[in-house]
């Protein structure tokens, strides 16, 4: 017998139900034993909106046989997923409503009814065609774990850009909420919430272009087009804006066209206030924050603290 | 209790504490509330994002309240109340003293 749930809900209960037919279990386990590379650990499924995978949970100790963990997650866009894994995830929500009669108390609130595998697989639909889309433009644009390139707006200047690589901030809950913005803009976890002068004696700053800029070259930050040397390796490209008088903010050039960036505490992301795709820090939706200051070099001799 | 308003992105968030009468009150608060069924997302963007209450010792729970939201994350799982007047995100702030000045408050509609 196997529980499964689609992680998918925020506030109401996730849909979840018992694979009762031990026939079917055993077709199942057997079909992901031979993709156990691509099952994944629950418990590291991103903590984002929307749908997040289909855990399965093993009941009874005669099924270790395999390469597969007691508790596992499928079809979680972690990395890039087989067809076939997509395939099995979609077999097992078309397969919910033979699986209803076991009652738990959260079917009051989500019932495993038609609509519901409709709604299901409505959003599994999306979240694969997504997958699909990503993984095709990965194929087109491949992007190494760091490349230098060459920076347009200056004559001789390069930079190096990194793969977006979101769950090594919003992972691990500690390293989430104790880096911010310009631990992202930096590369650099600290793990003290880093701000612009702090390590340089120069913080803190009142909330205006100049002064936070003023701090961040003061740890060794520099205009763009000021040439950073090979030595500086790698030397990374940020764009900072400034809410005035209140806040600041980072975004870093990132491998593959566009910006990443880390509001607070919050997930690391590639996406705006409107959830677009940041191809250009000087436009996208940033909210109260209207100042936009200018870009900046940071170089490995850069320190924040 | 641990709470933050979280505001910003690069400065440090004005926090404050609860006792544990003021979290037992604030968790009654919450548990009086009516569980949404369909909930609406979670705004995590760049600017003004709720009242984030922490314990130290279970770093699994969190409660944020946002506007007409309360959203409570335990081992249980998650869930979303609603809280149509932002009883528990004024109340909260009630509770801030001098963290949150008068500018803040009204930087976050208050």
């Amino acid at each position: 017998m196997l529980r499964v749930t689609v992680d998918l809900f925020s506030g109401r209960p996730n849909p979840t139900w018992i694979i009762s037919d031990e026939e079917y279990s055993e077709k199942l386990l057997s079909q992901l034993s031979e993709l156990a590379d691509h099952v994944r650990d629950p418990d590291e499924v991103f903590p984002g909106l929307g749908f997040r995978g289909i855990q399965i949970q093993r009941f009874g100790d005669d099924a270790q046989r395999d390469r597969l963990p007691m508790r596992l997650a499928v079809a979680t866009g972690r990395s890039e997923e087989p067809s076939e894994i997509m395939e099995i995830a979609r077999e097992i929500i078309q397969s919910m409503t033979r699986f209803n009669k076991i009652r738990f108390p959260d079917h009051e609130l989500t019932p495993i009814n038609p609509e519901l595998q409709d709604y299901v697989l409505k959003r599994f639909e999306e979240f694969r065609l997504a997958h699909i889309r990503d993984w095709v433009l990965g194929i087109l644009k491949p992007c190494p774990l760091r490349k230098t390139v060459h920076d347009s707006e200056c004559k001789d200047c390069e930079y190096e850009e990194s793969r977006f690589n979101p769950d090594f901030w919003n992972v691990d809950p500690q390293v989430r909420l104790n880096n911010n913005c310009y631990n992202y803009a930096r590369n650099w976890r600290t793990d003290t919430f880093a701000q612009p002068g702090r390590a340089s004696g120069n913080w803190p700053n009142p909330m205006a272009c100049n002064d936070v800029a003023g701090g961040a070259m003061s740890d060794g930050l520099v205009h763009r087009c000021n040439c950073l040397p090979q030595g500086e390796y790698p030397r990374r490209l940020v764009a900072l804006v400034v809410d005035p008088g209140w806040d600041y903010h980072w975004y870093r050039k990132q491998c593959g066209g566009f910006w990443g960036h880390k509001p607070g505490s919050t997930a690391a992301r590639n996406t705006d206030n409107s959830g677009v795709l940041i191809t250009d820090p000087e436009t996208c939706d940033r909210g109260g924050y209207t100042d936009f200051c200018g870009y900046f070099y940071a170089g490995k001799s850069v320190v924040i603290t | 209790m641990r709470v933050e308003l979280d505001l910003f992105s690069g400065r440090p968030n004005p926090g404050w504490t609860l006792t544990a009468a003021e979290g037992a009150e604030l968790e009654a608060m919450t548990a009086s509330l009516p569980i949404m069924v369909k909930p609406p997302p979670r705004f995590d963007g760049l600017g003004y994002r709720g009242i984030v209450v922490r314990k130290p010792a279970d770093p699994g729970w969190s409660l944020v309240a946002f506007r007409d939201t309360v959203r409570v994350r335990s081992e249980k799982g998650s869930e979303v109340r609603a809280d149509p007047d932002a009883a528990v995100e004024r109340w909260l702030l009630r509770k801030a003293g001098d963290a949150v000045d008068p500018d803040m408050l009204a930087r976050i509609g208050y």
